[in-house]
């Protein structure tokens, strides 16, 4: 077993009726087979003979100088085979995704509970353990920052000495018209501080891989991760290496919704290959070390106030926004940037002054999750739209639709919307379906002790990169040997079925059927660089490229039958499922005979694709410009919630949920809709009940009986409608639909359960203890709507 | 101290040399190779490992190997025959019950021990049945639609 | 990865009881309770004592007298799903329906779920707490929105964490102890521990000793039963508040019965005050108010869980309002 094999995807599709492939289709996903049928193989379910398990000794304090280390007990353990500490790393030892400032091995302090500081080689599990244990950490505790805003004040104890800004990760500011000047000129302005939670990922796979090194040299990682290209960059410069020397491999992840955009535990692995004798070596992380190690939703503070006129046209909003990155940069930055570019939803707002601050603490860390920054100022803005509805006494959809953005309306930071938009026919849809209808009905029909509310939210969400950092693909399409077709996927699938869908688009435009496809999944050594799974990029950056690189094979095997058929042109020629037919006189060549006349270089077919950026230069600095401010491309939605509370526990239960999408055409409904069911549930277990219980730094909710994700029990009847108004720069005209779900829930959520019972919670998740709470002391609460 | 057992699974029994503090999950990924039961959490709060034991739902995370012995095990492997599809496994594939697809395994041997015991179930008590069973991507509409779908299927067999 | 330890199957309660009184010793029946604990690190186990080939221990049946016997390894399904005990105990399948997931419930047994160690995040986490051996209780002063507000006696705030115990107090069942010195009977109310008396143990069981059945006693005639769990999530989750009833009632007044709250003390907490403010009165709004009242009169609640003195009057009111309809 030893010899792994990193096989092609292509056996498994005959239980599929035979058709051709074609967009707009629900054809069943492509990966559904092995993965019902447990035959998929993730990296947790790589082992191999002569296996070494290494694992991770864990700071397990927030803040401490690390003095020393003392594993000499540990080395003594029968079955060990190496501990290694930052000492045994020749690199920088330096990770990050823009900030390189976390340590592999910690070197000098730890600076949060999930620092890693040494890392165990050994022969089986039960060594590994025993040994873990009995490393000592000689630690000097240091007094912590627990609190972003506490973070940035003087005197604060730093997170990381050296940086010139203090506990400061990114300072952002925009400005557009006045700014705040404009609040004189509104005639009602409505005010709140709103507080989110840390959310978990809670991927049903935790951080996993398996490594080894070759003879040659190469170093080999398979792993569950969102970013193949990047990690063999961050592999080789934390360890020292030739990043060609190193090879990543990604199976499909066993979920990750951007717990896996950046390094877990690639680095760790290579390490531990390169100190394990030429044997293969396996990193699993078990629940608990995932939720103190692993990544987190950025808890955040924002203070909003939004004026209007009387007649409910948006004039001024001021933002500040206080998102706490943990220890390290991540992607803390970026998500920081795309709160602010988002914090003032979908709407026009003339004048604005929104000023952002990600800090440096030493709480888990924060970084990317579905929604990346946009879920949390969502939350905000849509809770204070409906208590500037209900100042004005305006129905909470007109306000909506009346400031809704249309193409070429600008944004609240000033970026020109050119991309299609179809918020107002969200807005609109939502408005005509029953659920908004007969609200009222509805409200009045509860039983004792009950009381209904009907709640709502529109959003927005930008994808890919922004203007700076280049969000390219590399698709590649092979005509193989035996007369196949077969994609090599540049972008991983995590789940959402992109790896399916581009099946579906080469099918589509080569004429094939699924069981003349096969599929390769991202490996650094086979398939082309193409970026991240992330950013509600996948499908709409590489689906471009692939479109470009199955048309050029198209049209080469259509002129090389049409040279055999001595046809007029490849206009008489059709590809149909395994073959190309001479439409004139009906004759076929099968592909696996035509093959037969290709050379090796011309069955290959690649193409580039770079996706557009804003042409706007709306005057924010090059820095947060490169944290990729403003956006061009954007997916709408507008959702409702229908809640019912109970007055004497205090429970919200979602009784109904409707969300009206505009992610552009969709290529396949079924996927599609996944996207938005998943995003929804997310996004209700972050208004209801994901509460993740952080006692200075440290996490008290590490499983899952204490951090509660929602069961098929606790999610209700979903309704999901899409609009699906064309993209033209998309391909088929399609938009990314992997993360705008997830914004609606807790702000619709909680602007249902204000309507219900006329008092606002403005801290989430919205639990029966703090709703009870604020049931109970009514009258003494400070802002009520 | 090792000791030798026997385990029956998918029909077929297994010699191997075990330690009584591991898991029948343990044995069954590490040591039979049957990687297809998951491992989610390890602590029973997720029902990634979820197998049948004499045909009754069960995590092997927090069951010990040695008290398997005697029991017919189930695992993911063992449920279709001969290469075709069990009924439940279609219709997950075609209305679509699994996204990243790790926790499908469990969900799927869940889905058979709720319909070997109540074969025609309402959409409430399949969600109750299957509430001992986390999916983070799909919101469970799907799967439910699934196990529905199965239902009926199954139903038409007989 | 659970810690190395010998694994015996003993063939009798006797054989069984030698080796639990050995050093480290560890029963196990269902596992989902100890598994996890070793795993967590909150107690080790050199010798873990299998009672699964005890099939006395199995089974639920009626007494001749007409109550039940439970045999400790029923399943928490088993007794859920028992035509007597849904007939007569509805109380009890109520609660037994609310044990953690349909797979736990078809593993873990009832003796297990009487006897399971308290789910409070600092006991299970890294703390040594006073629970274990340690010097504090970090929840007093930590975070402590799941913790007690009855019986803390100022050392330990936890909850008990079992949905079944409560009701089985309110039906006043005994608990079947065995050991060295032979069976004794405990009253299950006598059965756990307050931290007062002492913190380190949840139940009277001593070194050596197990449980291996529960006994029901006869129902009394007019007497209605309930549970109300009230939870964050469906599955899974562990009680915020919940009530156990067991009422006699006649001619329209409650002539005895029990009212026993989960959630709300380091053991299930019988609420005499509420007994006694209902026994002998009819369940009208007026009782059924001031009883609610009464249950949380001297409660107290700590700096994050004042929430669960509304919760508790709430569902007090709620449950006995239903009793009453009946």
């Amino acid at each position: 077993m030893n010899d792994q094999n990193f096989d092609n995807k292509n056996t498994s599709f005959s239980y599929l009726e035979s058709r051709p492939l074609h967009i707009g289709a629900s054809v069943p996903r492509l990966d559904a087979y092995e993965k019902v049928t447990g035959k998929e193989k993730y990296a947790a379910d790589y082992y191999g003979e002569n296996l070494v398990w290494a694992g991770v000794k864990r700071a397990g304090v927030p803040h401490a100088v690390l003095r020393g280390i003392d594993f000499s007990s540990a080395v003594k353990v029968p079955g060990i085979v190496r501990v290694l500490t930052h000492e045994d790393i020749t690199g920088s030892n330096r990770q990050g995704v823009i900030r390189k400032d976390q340590p592999v091995l910690v070197n000098d302090k730890a600076r949060h509970c999930g620092d890693a500081i040494a890392l165990v080689l050994a022969d089986n599990k039960e060594s590994l353990k025993e040994a873990l244990d009995l490393i000592v950490c000689d630690f000097e505790p240091l007094p912590g920052v627990f609190d972003s805003e506490q973070g940035l004040r003087n005197g604060a104890a730093l997170v990381h000495e050296d940086n010139a800004d203090g506990n400061r990760l990114l300072k952002g500011e925009i400005k557009t018209g006045s700014g705040s000047d404009a609040y004189k000129e509104c005639d009602v302005i409505v005010e709140a501080c709103f507080q989110t939670q840390s959310q978990e990922h809670a991927y049903l796979e935790t951080e996993a891989g398996w490594a080894r090194l070759l003879a040659n040299g190469k170093l080999e990682i398979v792993c569950s991760t969102q970013t193949p290209f990047r990690d063999r960059m961050e592999v080789a410069e934390a360890l020292g290496l030739d990043p060609t020397l190193v090879r990543i491999i990604a199976p499909y992840p066993g979920g990750a919704f951007g717990g896996k955009d950046g390094v877990t535990v690639q680095t760790l692995l290579g390490l531990a290959a390169l100190h394990s004798g030429g044997r293969p070596v396996k990193m699993w992380w078990n629940r608990e070390e995932s939720f103190v190690s692993g990544t987190k939703r950025h808890a955040a503070l924002m203070y909003y106030q939004l004026g209007a006129k009387a007649d409910g046209t948006l004039h001024f909003l001021d933002v500040r926004l206080y998102f706490d990155t943990g220890p390290y940069d991540h992607l803390g930055g970026v998500v920081l940037t795309l709160a602010l570019e988002h914090a003032g939803g979908p709407y026009r707002i003339p004048n604005a002054q929104l000023t952002g601050w990600a800090v440096y603490t030493n709480n888990p860390i924060g970084g990317a999750f579905r929604g990346f920054g946009v879920t949390q100022v969502t939350a905000a803005v849509e809770q204070v739209m409906d208590m500037l509805a209900q100042k004005l006494g305006m129905d909470p959809v007109k306000l909506r639709l009346k400031n809704a953005t249309k193409r070429g309306d600008r944004s609240c930071v000033g970026k020109t919307m050119v991309c299609s938009n179809g918020l107002v026919e969200c807005l609109e849809t939502l408005s005509k379906h029953d659920l908004w209808k007969q609200a009222d009905d509805w409200k009045s029909s509860a039983g004792p002790f009950k009381r209904r509310g009907v709640g709502i939210a529109a959003a927005m969400q930008g994808s890919g990169y922004g203007p700076v950092v280049p969000d390219y693909a590399n698709a590649k399409v092979e005509l193989t040997s035996d007369g196949k077709i077969r994609v090599y996927c540049g972008v991983v699938d995590m789940g959402q079925g992109n790896a399916s869908t581009n099946l579906q688009i080469a099918g589509s435009i080569l004429g094939q059927e699924s069981g003349q496809m096969e599929l390769v999944l991202p490996d650094t050594d086979r398939t082309l660089p193409s970026g991240s799974a992330s950013a509600s990029r996948c499908t709409y950056t590489f689906g471009n490229a692939l479109i470009g690189a199955a048309e050029t094979l198209k049209q080469r095997i259509l002129q090389r039958a049409a040279d055999l058929f001595m046809a007029s042109g490849p206009h008489e020629m059709a590809l149909i499922p395994g073959s190309v037919r001479h439409l004139p006189t009906g004759r076929e060549v099968p592909l696996f005979r035509l093959v037969k006349f290709f050379q090796d270089s011309e069955r290959i077919a690649v193409h580039h694709f770079r996706a557009p950026v804003a042409a706007d230069n709306i005057g924010v600095s090059p820095e947060i410009k490169l944290h990729g401010l403003p956006h061009t491309l954007f997916s709408f939605g507008a959702c409702l919630a229908a809640v019912e509370v109970d007055e004497l526990t205090g429970a919200a239960e979602v009784k109904r949920f409707l969300a009206v999408s505009d992610c552009g055409k969709v290529l396949n409904p079924q996927i599609y809709q996944q996207q938005i069911h998943g995003g929804i549930a997310q996004g209700l277990g972050y208004a209801l009940s994901e509460k993740l219980e952080v006692e200075k730094g440290r996490i008290l909710t590490t499983g899952f009986s204490t951090y509660i994700i929602p069961t098929a029990s606790d999610v209700p009847e979903i309704d999901s409608i899409a609009v699906e108004i064309y993209e033209p720069t998309g391909p088929f005209g399609l938009k990314g639909v992997g993360e705008i779900a997830t914004n609606g829930p807790l702000p619709a959520v909680a602007n249902a359960v204000a309507d219900a019972l006329g008092i606002r919670v403005f801290e989430s998740p919205l639990t029966a203890e703090r709703i009870l709470e604020a049931f109970a002391s009514n009258g003494r609460q400070e802002s009520s709507i | 101290m090792k000791q030798a057992i026997a385990l029956t699974v998918n029909g077929d029994v297994y010699e191997v040399l075990i330690s009584p503090n591991q898991t029948l999950l343990e044995v069954l990924r590490d040591k039979l190779g049957l990687t297809g039961t998951k491992k989610g959490c390890d602590l029973g709060a997720c029902g990634a490992c979820s197998v049948l034991l004499d045909g009754e739902a069960y995590l092997s995370c927090l069951m010990l190997a040695v008290d398997a012995v005697g029991k017919e095990i189930v695992t993911i492997e063992g449920l279709s025959e001969g290469g075709d599809l069990h009924p439940i496994q279609k219709s997950f594939v075609e209305l679509g019950g699994l996204q990243c697809g790790f926790c499908t395994p469990g969900i799927v041997m869940t889905a058979k021990a709720i319909l070997d015991e109540e074969p025609q179930p309402t959409e409430e008590s399949v969600k109750k049945k299957m509430a001992g069973n986390l999916c983070r991507c799909t919101g469970y509409k799907k799967v439910i639609e699934s196990v529905m779908s199965a239902s009926g299927r199954m139903g038409g067999k007989q | 990865m659970l810690p190395n330890f010998k694994y015996v199957r003993p063939g009798s309660v006797e054989e069984a009881i030698d080796h639990l009184t050995s050093e480290g010793a560890r029963v196990h029946a269902g596992g989902t309770d100890l598994l996890g604990c070793l795993r967590d690190n909150v107690f080790g186990a050199l010798k873990v004592v299998s009672i699964n080939a005890l099939d006395d221990l199995r089974g639920i049946r009626q007494t001749p007298d007409r109550g039940v016997r439970i045999g400790a390894l029923a399943t928490i399904t088993q007794v859920e799903n028992h035509e007597l005990i849904n007939e007569r105990y509805k109380g009890l399948a109520m609660g037994a329906s609310e044990v953690a997931s349909p797979q736990l419930r078809n593993q873990g047994t009832i003796g297990g779920n009487i006897c399971q160690k308290p789910r409070c995040w600092y006991y299970r986490g890294e703390f040594h707490c006073i629970r274990k051996g340690g010097n504090l209780c970090y929840a007093f002063g930590g975070e402590n929105q799941f913790h007690c507000i009855f019986g803390s006696d100022k050392k330990c705030c936890i909850v008990h964490p079992s949905d079944i115990a409560p009701a089985l107090v309110a039906f006043d069942a005994r608990v079947r102890v065995s050991g060295h010195k032979g069976d004794r009977l405990v009253p299950i109310e006598k059965f756990y521990v307050l931290p007062g008396e002492d913190v380190e143990r949840e139940t009277v069981l001593e070194a050596g000793e197990i449980v291996t059945e529960i006994i029901l006693p006869p129902i009394i005639e007019g007497t209605r039963s309930s549970y109300r769990k009230v939870r964050a999530r469906r599955s899974w989750d562990f009680a915020l508040a919940g009530v156990a009833l067991a009422l006699v009632l006649k001619g329209g007044k409650v002539e005895s019965g029990r009212v026993v709250l989960s959630g709300a003390a380091p053991v299930p907490w019988r609420s005499h005050t509420v007994e006694k403010v209902i026994i002998g009165q009819k369940l009208d709004s007026k009782t059924i108010t001031r009883a609610a009242e009464t249950a949380v009169h001297n409660a107290e609640p700590l700096a994050k869980n004042s929430y669960k003195i509304p919760l508790f009057k709430a569902i007090i009111e709620e449950e006995l309002t239903k009793i009453a309809i009946g």
